[in-house]
C-alpha cells in the first residue's frame, strides 16, 4: 500500500512529537501517592530524568516500592517485581 | 483139445475179439481218458505251482507292505521330530521375542511413568511456587500499610545510593 506523501509526513511529525512528548515525561507507578519530596529523592537517583516532567501515577498492584517509565524504558523497583522474579527463579529451579 | 472143451475157433475168435477190444479201448477209451487225466495232473501241478508263486508274491507283497509300513513309520518319525524340533526352535524364538518386547515394553512404561512423575513433580513444584507468591503478593497487598510502603520506597533509595 503506497501513503501520500503529505499523510506520511504528517504521520512522521506526529510520532516524533508523541516520541519528544514521552521522553520528556517521567511517570512513577507506586502503591500510594508520592510526596513531592519522595519523588524528588527518586529522580535524585536517576540523573538521566533530571530535566524531565514528572507525574506519579497511583496502582495498588505494584504492592510496595515503584515503577520508572520513560518512553519505551521501563525501571522496574517494585515488590510486585521482585515477587515476579521470585517465582520465575522457583520455576528455573525446577 | 477139443476134448478139453478148447474150441480154437473161439479162441481165436475171442482173441480177436480181446484184441479188437483192447485197440478200440486203447484208441478211444484208455488214450483220451489218460490224456485228460494227464491234462488235468497237469494243470494240478500247474495250479499248484501258481498258487505257490501267488502265496510266494503275497509274501513278498506282505513284507514290502511290512517294509513300506515301516519306512512310512520312519519317515513319519522323522518328519515329526523335524516338525518338533522346528516348532521348538520357533517356540524359543517366540518366547525370546516375547521376552524382549516385553522387556521393551516395561523399559518404555518405566521411561513414561518416570516422565510423568517427573511432569507432575514439576507440575506440583510449579503450583506451589505459584500459590507461594500469590500468598505473599496478597498478604502484603492485604497488610501493607502506607507507612509499611513508605519504608520500602526509603529501603529501595537506599539500597540505590548504596550501589
Amino acid at each position: 500500500m503506497r501513503l501520500d506523501p503529505r499523510v506520511k509526513e504528517r504521520l512522521k511529525q506526529t510520532f516524533t512529537s508523541e516520541l519528544v512528548a514521552q521522553k520528556e515525561l517521567v511517570s512513577i507507578i507506586s502503591a500510594y501517592s508520592l510526596s513531592q519530596d519522595e519523588q524528588r529523592k527518586i529522580l535524585a537517583q536517576f540523573p538521566q530524568y533530571a530535566t524531565s516532567r514528572v507525574e506519579n501515577k497511583v496502582d495498588p498492584s505494584v504492592i510496595g516500592g515503584f515503577v520508572i517509565q520513560c518512553g519505551s524504558q521501563n525501571i522496574d523497583l517494585s515488590i510486585r517485581n521482585a515477587l515476579h522474579l521470585l517465582k520465575k527463579q522457583l520455576y528455573e529451579s525446577n | 483139445m477139443e476134448n478139453l472143451g478148447i474150441d480154437f475157433k473161439l479162441l481165436l475168435a475171442q482173441l480177436i475179439n480181446f484184441g479188437l477190444f483192447f485197440f478200440i479201448y486203447k484208441k478211444f477209451i484208455a488214450g483220451p481218458f489218460v490224456s485228460v487225466m494227464k491234462s488235468e495232473k497237469m494243470k494240478d501241478t500247474e495250479r499248484k505251482r501258481m498258487n505257490e508263486e501267488v502265496a510266494k508274491q503275497k509274501e513278498a507283497l506282505a513284507q514290502q507292505e511290512k517294509d513300506s509300513k515301516a519306512e512310512i513309520h520312519k519317515k513319519t518319525e522323522e518328519s515329526l521330530k523335524a516338525v518338533r524340533h522346528a516348532a521348538e526352535v520357533e517356540r524359543a524364538s517366540l518366547l525370546a521375542k516375547a521376552a524382549d518386547e516385553s522387556k521393551e515394553m516395561v523399559k518404555r512404561a518405566s521411561k513414561q511413568i518416570e516422565e510423568e512423575r517427573h511432569q507432575m513433580e514439576r507440575q506440583y513444584k510449579d503450583t506451589l511456587a505459584k500459590v507461594s507468591v500469590m500468598t505473599v503478593e496478597h498478604a502484603l497487598k492485604e497488610f501493607l500499610t502506607e507507612d509499611m510502603q513508605k519504608q520500602v520506597n526509603a529501603k529501595v533509595l537506599s539500597n540505590l545510593e548504596n550501589k
